[in-house]
């Protein structure tokens, strides 16, 4: 064993040697191969990072315009009204109001753009691109080409969502969850063209897996062990298992539907369907169920794929800013496992009310509770290691420490929808929406902020404004917040999440009644689609000093010393500043765990991976 | 810079990384044809039972085309053996044999397989009544014929439709759902008899198509197109008086066909034209005539003209009938639909899967050629042992694609 | 593969090894095509038949023309590709069960008769100790000394040397 230790030590540090000769000589690519067609990781994550938060901001424009529709139903949008006429056509906005269909269009693609083109390419392709393979000491992705591919995949799948919008009937209007047989009879083109989009963004997604795979598992540094990799490159590599083994299955289901959509088949469509008070011409004998099966097979699991890459990036940034190491590392990266696997057995509690037996549901029911375990884990020890740490509150930590309670409240709400009884009632309501979204805004997009204002020093070499950057960080918690926390007692009255008139028309077809449950809405529940409204357009104007300081601090931002402004411990801070193609000029080799923070009897409060032990 | 690990596997794990990239790349389509195994098994034990349409693939074209599949994969594990001697040569043999079955696989698939399925036809009646006399007429002769080879008769032949009845379940339902009889199947035929939801099953040799009038009923001042620029459109489409016809209408066109009517009546439209079109009479066409309409749909023999129906009736010879022609008029016909993938959910699903292998088939052809051109075999001679590797990547890609096709042929073919 | 199946002679053997493999599947599609023409087996039966002639072939592909039969180290891929037939036995069980567990389609030929309570907590066991038991294995795994350690050859591993 050990013989063959040593020799293999050999090999590995030849094999990693070489490529410091040849670093200088590298050829000098034109404008196009440098920022446009690049195979250098570091310039496809900053792509995939710029497109991410260029359709979250895009996503937010549409739920922005949506609670115009929900707060004041009928009236025409101030502003973007005769703009939406305009680009749109007067059938779905005439005047500047959004008519219901619109409304379905820009809810289905709100989801779809916020989870497929925004959170993912964001959070874990932007920074999974970015920051492992730095983080690992490698000089580039396994497959750079593959990975350029992956990005353009991407891109292209995002052209047709957003050719979508334009073609005669608009995009998408089944929902984000295209469940059949609705999103298959809806005669307009969108659904086909989401279909389209999501085979290729799948693609983007498949070779984006098998590349952070390759790379993870076979181009760590020499001495780099599983147990050393930070946690946010342990978190990466389950994302990515996740990705690579549940994205397949809806892309067999996006196969299917495309097929019951253009060649008429009827894999998702029942027997003796009518619509419209026709029978429709297809065999039947198809499952509408087994499109929700496939779906939430990988929609499940995308949750996680979700919300890992954030937790990543905010364990890294509590390890740094408390200057202490992680508490409960081994900890971590067996729940984050642990996650993973279970994540693959949860899904049909997104089907409780399809009318599965009592067994099942209490299965899936025991399943799901299992898998908040892993997540109470990591959220307790990134919890305890704030104890006792000499905390740094800068704006990365001012984001990644708003993760910890934000992130705690999506979760708990989370627990009475996986009970099967008490799902029963909160189903469908705003309730869930609360939820998720305060699982994925307030966490996931905060962690996505944390990393950006954290790692941005590594990219350009300047730091961004910390004052505009507390700004940014107080408005948004205090509006996201007040967006989301109504929401919660919205759902708990009944408020369906699919309506466009906020509740208003069903309110009025059930006066008052004895029974809350199915009676009108309170002023109260009413007025708060106005108060959420208000904040979700101040949130949007928050964000206004974020975007502003990002593009200025590229050119006027402070400039940083060193290649450490953070001194950090990780190998990313090695590199020079911003770190050239192929990364390192020096040696790597790893000697030390990820978080040696503070380390007793040591000159510095912290010692990088790289430096050697005595 | 230069990526480690791209020709020497890295000790600790074992890999180079091309072998651990594809491998992981076969891991995700494990899963995604795992879905569609799975997809396959649900609609199946969910299917009504005498609705999934098996016993109809030939076993035999299937053996066929796994074995060609089983000789491309042991090719290519040949052509990578030879390589890691260093025979170019020899590689390039094998390489080629791989090539050739593999396209020999597409082609049987492509040019066999499946257009002989879009040539079949199941039609479905709206009345019971209807589809047993049909079936009465359609295989009385050869079901009196097969009564007295197999000395049945006399069973039931006096009860009405006997021995059409029994021939129908015996040699044409039970073989094609259920393939031997027992108590299931005697189950489902008499539901799908008395529901009347069996199928008129063969291939249509001819059918009677409307003859159309195009008449103008008027002409719209408002459409936005002058009165000249709307006549010369008539004048277009043969007409003698433009002037006359746009001002007081009449006919235009005389017992057309329904391609040249909906043009005419498309174009017309447009300026600012209303037509009224009729059907004028009926002729016969044998299937050969047409051409266009490749595959019909059920819209397109239910097409509604002037309140009748663009194609009267259709001529049909049945299966196992020894090509007996009956006649079936398209006011009874519920649903029409050639053996393709909307006929049925097996059928769905069986293109579905199928066409995604050949998918992989044919993107493993194309690989296959770059590798054997002068700029896929230039990585040979710089470096050996890389381009090798990449042969030895790309086998372990193709084995899968066997290795799928040998579940396939089971679950699509025999069970 | 290893360098020390390189060598000539072992290649021969496996070219003579791919030959029989190739003869073996042609072999079993024949004994498939027989079995469906000679014998009419219920469908529970046959699909069992099937399948395992099947798996048969697809054991002989992967272990001698993958060769994943000489590939030792393959420690991920083996973890990669046995975490995805759980994933996919999951996925096709749990839908097929979840599918026959509808109380309102009791003809539904996959439907069973309520479980016992019994199976409530042995899926529960099931959905905790597996995850837990592969975690440990995998913690197990990674925290043996690496074959590749920076640092110079420690006092811990001379010392494991002359243990041994």
């Amino acid at each position: 064993m050990s013989d063959k230790a040593e020799v293999t030590q050999v090999q590995v540090q030849e094999a990693v040697g070489v490529h410091h000769d040849e670093h200088e000589e590298h050829p000098q690519h034109g404008f196009w191969r440098t920022y446009i067609f690049s195979t250098d990781h570091k310039m496809i994550g900053m792509q995939y990072g710029f497109c991410g938060l260029a359709f979250l901001f895009f996503g937010f424009c549409l739920i922005a315009m949506m609670r115009w529709s929900m707060a004041y139903d009928g009236e025409p949008i101030p502003f973007v009204g005769p703009i939406l006429e305009a680009l749109l056509g007067s059938g779905v906005a005439p005047g500047g109001v959004m008519q219901p269909e619109l409304y379905n269009v820009f809810g289905a693609m709100h989801g779809t753009i916020m989870v497929f083109m925004g959170i993912v390419p964001a959070a874990f392709a932007a920074f999974g691109n970015y920051v492992v393979p730095l983080q690992i000491g490698a000089v580039d992705m396994a497959f750079p080409r593959v990975n350029m591919a992956s990005f353009w995949a991407f891109f292209f799948g995002c052209v047709v969502m957003t050719v979508s919008f334009f073609i005669p009937g608009g995009a998408a209007q089944a929902g984000w969850t295209s469940y059949s047989p609705l999103a298959t009879v809806i005669p307009t083109d969108g659904q086909t063209y989401w279909l389209i989009g999501m085979v290729l963004l799948i693609t983007s997604s498949l070779l984006g897996a098998v590349n952070f795979l390759a790379t993870i598992i076979n181009m760590r540094a020499p001495g780099m062990t599983w147990l050393r990799l930070p946690f946010f490159v342990w978190a990466q590599f389950i994302t990515a298992f996740l990705l690579l083994l549940a994205f397949p299955p809806l892309e067999a289901a996006g196969i299917l539907q495309l097929m019951d959509r253009v060649l008429e088949t009827s894999f998702f469509l029942p027997t003796g369907l009518v619509v419209g008070g026709q029978d429709v011409d297809v065999s039947g004998g198809g499952s509408p169920l087994l499109w929700q099966h496939l779906f939430w097979f990988l929609a499940h699991p995308e949750v996680y794929v979700l919300i890992l890459p954030g937790m990543g990036i905010v364990a890294e940034i509590i390890a740094n800013n408390t200057r202490k190491p992680i508490w409960g590392y081994k900890f971590l990266v067996g729940s984050v496992v642990v996650l993973g696997f279970i994540a693959f057995i949860v899904w049909a509690h997104h089907m409780y009310m399809t009318g599965m037996g009592t067994v099942i549901s209490a299965f899936f029911q025991t399943t799901t509770l299992l898998i908040s375990i892993p997540s109470v884990i990591i959220l307790t020890c990134l919890l305890i290691s704030l104890w006792g740490g000499s905390i740094r509150f800068n704006t990365p930590m001012l984001f990644a420490l708003a993760f910890l309670p934000m992130f705690g409240i999506g979760g708990l709400t989370g627990l009475p929808l996986g009970f099967n009884f008490s799902d029963v009632a909160l189903h469908d309501s705003y309730y869930v929406i609360a939820h998720f979204h305060y699982v994925v805004a307030p966490g996931t997009i905060f962690a996505i902020f944390a990393g950006v204002y954290y790692w941005f020093p590594k990219m350009t070499g300047r730091k961004m404004s910390e004052f505009w950057g507390k700004v940014h960080f107080w408005l948004s918690l205090i509006f996201m917040n007040l967006i989301f926390m109504p929401m919660f007692a919205q759902g708990m009255a009944g408020m369906s999440r699919r309506m466009s008139d906020g509740g208003a028309t069903y309110s009025l077809a059930n006066p008052d009644n004895a029974d809350v449950t199915v009676g009108a809405f309170s002023d109260t529940i009413m007025g708060m689609n106005v108060s959420i409204s208000a904040a979700a357009w101040a949130m949007l104007v928050a964000q206004v000093p974020f975007i502003i300081n990002l593009f200025r601090s590229v050119k006027y931002g402070e400039k940083i010393e060193s290649d450490n402004p953070w001194q950090a411990t990780t190998l990313e801070w090695e590199t020079p500043t911003p770190p050239p193609h192929g990364n390192f000029i020096k040696e790597i080799k790893v000697y030390r765990d990820p978080y040696e923070y503070s380390v007793p009897g040591a000159k510095k409060d912290f010692s990088p991976q790289a430096q050697p032990a005595k | 810079m230069e990526i480690p690990y791209t020709v020497k596997p890295r000790p600790d794990t074992g890999l180079y990384n091309a072998k651990l990239g594809i491998w992981l790349f076969l891991a995700s389509e494990v899963m995604l044809f795992g879905a569609l195994f799975s997809s396959y098994v649900l609609l199946r034990v969910g299917a009504v039972p005498g609705t999934w349409s098996m016993g109809l693939m030939d076993i035999m074209v299937g053996a066929g085309n796994t074995m060609v599949l089983i000789a491309s994969s042991m090719f290519i594990v040949l052509a990578w053996a030879q390589l890691k001697q260093g025979n170019l040569a020899g590689y390039k043999k094998w390489k080629w044999a791989t090539i050739a079955c593999a396209v020999l696989f597409l082609v049987v698939k492509w040019s066999y397989e499946w257009p002989t399925k879009f040539k079949h036809y199941d039609i479905w009646l709206s009345s019971t009544v209807e589809l047993h006399k049909k079936l009465e007429q359609g295989y009385h002769l050869v079901a009196e014929k097969h009564a007295r080879e197999s000395h049945q008769e006399g069973e039931d032949a006096g009860s009405h439709g006997g021995l059409a009845k029994h021939y129908v379940e015996e040699e044409i339902f039970t073989k094609r759902f259920f393939k031997e009889p027992s108590g299931d199947s005697h189950k489902a035929f008499d539901v799908a008899w008395e529901q009347g939801t069996l199928a008129l099953s063969g291939h249509i040799n001819s059918y009677e198509e409307a003859q159309i009038n195009v008449r103008i009923s008027g002409w719209k001042a408002d459409a936005g197109v002058s009165e000249v620029d709307a006549e010369k459109t008539l004048a277009r489409f043969g007409a003698g008086d433009p002037a006359k016809l746009r001002k007081q209408g009449g006919l235009l066109l005389e017992k057309t066909d329904y391609d040249t009517a909906k043009r005419v009546e498309y174009a017309l439209g447009q300026a600012g034209f209303t037509l009224a079109l009729g059907v004028a009479g009926y002729t016969e066409k044998t299937k050969e005539e047409e051409g266009a309409a490749w595959v019909w749909r059920t819209k397109r023999v239910a097409e509604d003209i002037g309140g009748q129906p663009r194609v009267r009736s259709i001529i049909v010879s049945l299966d196992h009938s020894h090509h007996q022609k009956i006649k079936v008029e398209t006011k009874h016909i519920k649903r029409l639909s050639a053996f393709e993938p909307k006929h049925s959910t097996f059928f769905g699903i069986y293109y579905t899967i199928t066409g995604l292998h050949a998918a992989h088939v044919f993107g493993g052809i194309i690989v296959m050629l770059y590798n054997m051109l002068p700029i896929g075999l230039s990585m040979w001679h710089k470096d050996r042992e890389r381009f090798t590797n990449r042969i030895e990547t790309f086998g372990l890609f193709w084995h899968f694609v066997d290795l799928v096709w040998i579940f396939l042929f089971p679950i699509l073919y025999i069970l | 593969m290893g360098d020390s199946h390189d060598s000539p002679d072992f290649l021969q053997y496996l070219i003579r090894l791919f030959y029989m493999v190739g003869g073996v599947l042609v072999a079993g599609t024949l004994i498939t095509v027989l079995i469906d023409v000679l014998f009419a087996f219920p469908l529970p039966v046959a699909a069992l038949i099937g399948l395992l002639i099947a798996l048969v072939k697809a054991g002989f592909v992967v272990a001698v023309f993958m060769h994943y039969k000489w590939d030792k180290k393959l420690i991920m891929i083996t973890w990669t590709m046995v975490l995805t037939f759980i994933f996919f036995a999951g996925m096709m069980g749990l839908i097929m069960w979840a599918e026959g567990d509808h109380p309102q389609v009791r003809e539904n030929i996959l439907y069973r008769d309520e479980l016992s309570a019994f199976w409530i907590v042995a899926a529960a066991l099931f959905g905790l100790a597996l995850p837990v038991s592969f975690t440990v294995l995998t913690i197990k795994q990674l925290s043996q000394p690496a074959p590749v350690e920076a640092a110079a050859p420690s006092a811990k591993r001379a010392a494991k040397k002359t243990k041994r």
